[in-house]
C-alpha cells in the first residue's frame, strides 16, 4: 500500500482503484490507459470492471463500490438533479469522447422511408420528414405505434433520437413508443422484431448493418457536430477525499486519449478493445467506425467520416459547462425535469473544468481558459484543416446557442414541455 | 405486499424465498434476462423489486420508474440517509432494491437487514467449511489408509497407526502424504 506518485513525490490517497465501463467502442480511453500502462505510470493499480447497465454504474459509483466510471455525459447531470433515478452527487472533470452514436432503423421501415423520399439515404432531416409522413399514415390506418430503443432514459442517445424526431415535428412521447434496452441486446431486439429502430453507440450500429438487418439514417455527428458522449465521473465525496488520485486518473486518461486520437493507433485499438474481456465482438466490426468509416447501408461502401470518434482533438476532453446546460435544456424540453433550477449553479457543481485544467497543465497540453462556448456557429467548411483546438459544432436544425442563452434556445424548441417563465424567474442572469 | 425477482439465480432466489415467506410477503416470479420487463411489471404491479446488481435489465426498470409515477424506483438511501446496508446488499448479496414510495422505510430496512444477515451467515458458514476442508480431507485419507492396512495385513488399528507413523518417519514425509500414497499405489514406497 501507499505507492509513491512519481511525478511530484506526493502519496496517492488510494492507489488501488476499480473503474467501471460498458462494452462499447468508447470504453477505449479506460482500456487503453490500462493496457498501455498510463494508469500504472501514474502509480495507479486499476481494476477494470465490465458493467451491464448504466443504472448499475451510476449506483455503484454512488455507493462507493466503484471508484469511478465511464458514463454517458448526461448521467452526472441527471443524477445531481435526481432525474430518472436517485439523487447522487457526482462530478466529472473530463470528457472521454465526442460523437460515436447513430440512429439505425430496420430494413422494412427503411424501405418505406426510401419509397417516400429516396434522399433518406444520405439526409437525416429528410429521413425524419419521411418518417413523419409514415407515422401520419399509420395513425390514419390505426396501425400500432413504431417502437424505438434507447439505452437509458436520460441518455445522450435518448436526447439525440428525440432531437431527430422533433426536427420533423414527431412527438417522441406521443407519436412513437420509446423503450429502454441495454446496448448489447439492441441488435437482437431489432432482429426479433421487438423494435423498429434504435439510437445506440458503436459498434452496435455497424453490427446491425453488417448483419443486414438495418440502415443507419443519422449519426450523432450529423445531429450535433462534435457533441460530448462519454465522461469520466466520480462521486463528489470521493473526489474530495482523493484529490491526488483523481488527478492521477485524469492525467492517465488524457494521455490515453492523446494516443487514441492518432490515426495510426486506431487499428491497434480495435484489436485490443474487441477482445473478450472488453467488447467481445469481431475486430472488423469494431475497427470500421474507429478508423473513420461510417457504414450506413449494406450493399453500399462505408462513408469516410474522420471525426466519427473523437478522443482528444477539438479540445474534446474539456468539460464544457454549456454542454451540461444543453442536457438540462433537453430534460426540460421532454418533461423529465419540471422543477425550475438554477442552471448555471447546477452545471458548475457537476462539470469541473478547473480540475481538468490542473491535469492538462501537468500533462503539458493547452486547454481553454473559458468555461462556456457558443454552439452551432461553426460549419465544417469554416474550420481550418490543421486546426486541432476547435472543431465544427453545427446542429441538424441549424440553431445557434450563444453563451448564457440556453433558455432563449429552449424557448425556440418545438414540442417543448418547459415552463419558460418559471425558468426565467429562477435564472436571473442577464440573457445574451 | 408483492415482491418481484429479476435475474436472481435459483440459488439466491431460494434463500430470498425463505426470507420473504417468513415475513409474510408474496413472492411473485423469478425471471431471466430475456423476459419483457415492461409487460411483467405492468401486469404484476409489484411493490418491491429485487434485481441482480449486474442485470442488464436495470436500465429498463429506470425507464419504467420514469414513465409511471406508481412504479417501483431505485432505493439508494433510506429515509434520506445514505445507507450502509444498501451498499452491503449490493456488494455482498449482489442485489439491488426497487420499491414504490408507499413502502415504509422501516419495512425496507428490516427486509435488507434480514437478507444481509442471511447471506452473510450462509456465506460465512461456507467459508468456514471451505477453510476446514484440507483438515477433513487429511483425516479421511488417514482413516482410509488405516482401514486398508487392517484389512490387507490383518492388523489392529493401533498397529496400523504405528506402521503409518514409522513409514512417515523413515520417508521424512507428513503422515497424511504417506497415507495418500498408500491409497493411490497400494504400497508404502
Amino acid at each position: 500500500m501507499g505507492t509513491i506518485n512519481n511525478r511530484n513525490g506526493l502519496q496517492l490517497e488510494k492507489p488501488d482503484v476499480t473503474l467501471g465501463f460498458i462494452p462499447l467502442t468508447d470504453c477505449a480511453p479506460l482500456v487503453i490507459a490500462q493496457e498501455k500502462g498510463y494508469f500504472a505510470g501514474e502509480g495507479l493499480n486499476v481494476t477494470l470492471s465490465r458493467e451491464a447497465s448504466w443504472a448499475g454504474i451510476r449506483d455503484k459509483v454512488g455507493l462507493g463500490i466503484l471508484d469511478g466510471a465511464q458514463m454517458l455525459a448526461s448521467i452526472p447531470v441527471a443524477s445531481r438533479l435526481g432525474v430518472g433515478g436517485p439523487k447522487i452527487d457526482m462530478v466529472s472533470a473530463m470528457v472521454l469522447d465526442l460523437n460515436g452514436n447513430a440512429i439505425t432503423i430496420n430494413n422494412q421501415l427503411y424501405k418505406h422511408l426510401y419509397e417516400i423520399d429516396s434522399r433518406c439515404e444520405f439526409s437525416p432531416l429528410i429521413a425524419a420528414q419521411a418518417l413523419q409522413c409514415l407515422i401520419e399514415e399509420n395513425k390514419r390506418s390505426k396501425r400500432p405505434k413504431l417502437r424505438f430503443g434507447v439505452v437509458y432514459p436520460c441518455s445522450t442517445q435518448s436526447y439525440e433520437l428525440r432531437y431527430w424526431l422533433a426536427s420533423a415535428g414527431i412527438d417522441p412521447d406521443r407519436d412513437i413508443e420509446i423503450v429502454v434496452i441495454p446496448p448489447p441486446k439492441m441488435v437482437t431486439a431489432m432482429t426479433d422484431g421487438d423494435i423498429h429502430g434504435f439510437c445506440v453507440g458503436e459498434p452496435w450500429n455497424t453490427l446491425a448493418v453488417q448483419q443486414q438487418i438495418g440502415h443507419v439514417v443519422a449519426t450523432k455527428y450529423q445531429l450535433w457536430n462534435n457533441s460530448p458522449e462519454k465522461v469520466f465521473a466520480v462521486s463528489e465525496s470521493w473526489s474530495k477525499e482523493n484529490p491526488l488520485t483523481h488527478q492521477a486518473m485524469l492525467r492517465a486518461l488524457i494521455k490515453a486519449c492523446i494516443w487514441l486520437d492518432k490515426k495510426e493507433n486506431r487499428r491497434a485499438t480495435a484489436k485490443i478493445i474487441s477482445q473478450a474481456a472488453y467488447i467481445a465482438l469481431p475486430e472488423e466490426t469494431v475497427a470500421l467506425s474507429l478508423t473513420g468509416s461510417s457504414l450506413k447501408h449494406h450493399g453500399l461502401p462505408a462513408e469516410k467520416v474522420e471525426d466519427f470518434h473523437v478522443f482528444h482533438r477539438y479540445s474534446a476532453n474539456f468539460p464544457w459547462l454549456n454542454h451540461a446546460e444543453w442536457f438540462i435544456s433537453q430534460m426540460y424540453r421532454w418533461g423529465q425535469l419540471t422543477t425550475p433550477v438554477n442552471i448555471e449553479e447546477t452545471v458548475a457543481a457537476v462539470y469541473k473544468p478547473s480540475l481538468f485544467r490542473i491535469a492538462a497543465a501537468a500533462v503539458g497540453i493547452e486547454c481553454p481558459s473559458i468555461d462556456r462556448k457558443t454552439e452551432g456557429n461553426l460549419h465544417e467548411k469554416m474550420i481550418l484543416t490543421k486546426s486541432q483546438h476547435i472543431g465544427p459544432n453545427q446542429f441538424l436544425d441549424g440553431q445557434v446557442i450563444s453563451v448564457g442563452g440556453i433558455i432563449k434556445y429552449l424557448e425556440k424548441q418545438n414540442l417543448s414541455k418547459a415552463d419558460i417563465p418559471a425558468l426565467r424567474l429562477i435564472n436571473t442572469r442577464k440573457e445574451v | 405486499m408483492k415482491v418481484l425477482l429479476i435475474d436472481i439465480d435459483e440459488h439466491r432466489a431460494k434463500k430470498i424465498d425463505a426470507i420473504i415467506t417468513w415475513a409474510g410477503i408474496e413472492l411473485l416470479s423469478v425471471t431471466d434476462s430475456d423476459a419483457d420487463i415492461y409487460q411483467l411489471v405492468g401486469e404484476l404491479h409489484p411493490e418491491i423489486i429485487l434485481v441482480d446488481t449486474n442485470s442488464p435489465n436495470r436500465d429498463t426498470l429506470e425507464h419504467l420508474a420514469q414513465l409511471q409515477k406508481g412504479a417501483p424506483r431505485t432505493v439508494i438511501n433510506l429515509g434520506g440517509n445514505r445507507s450502509e446496508s444498501i451498499n452491503r446488499l449490493a456488494s455482498e448479496a449482489g442485489i439491488s432494491l426497487y420499491a414504490i414510495d408507499a413502502v415504509p422505510t422501516a419495512l425496507l430496512q428490516s427486509l435488507i437487514d434480514i437478507a444481509i444477515s442471511y447471506f452473510h451467515s450462509v456465506n460465512q458458514l461456507r467459508a468456514e467449511v471451505e477453510a476446514l476442508k484440507p483438515t477433513t480431507d487429511a483425516r479421511q485419507s488417514l482413516n482410509k489408509a488405516k482401514k486398508f492396512i487392517m484389512d490387507t495385513y490383518g492388523l489392529t488399528e493401533d498397529q496400523a497407526t504405528d506402521l503409518l507413523n514409522k513409514n512417515a518417519d523413515r520417508q521424512r514425509k507428513p503422515v497424511t502424504d504417506v497415507a495418500r500414497q498408500l491409497l493411490d499405489t497400494g504400497s508404502f514406497i
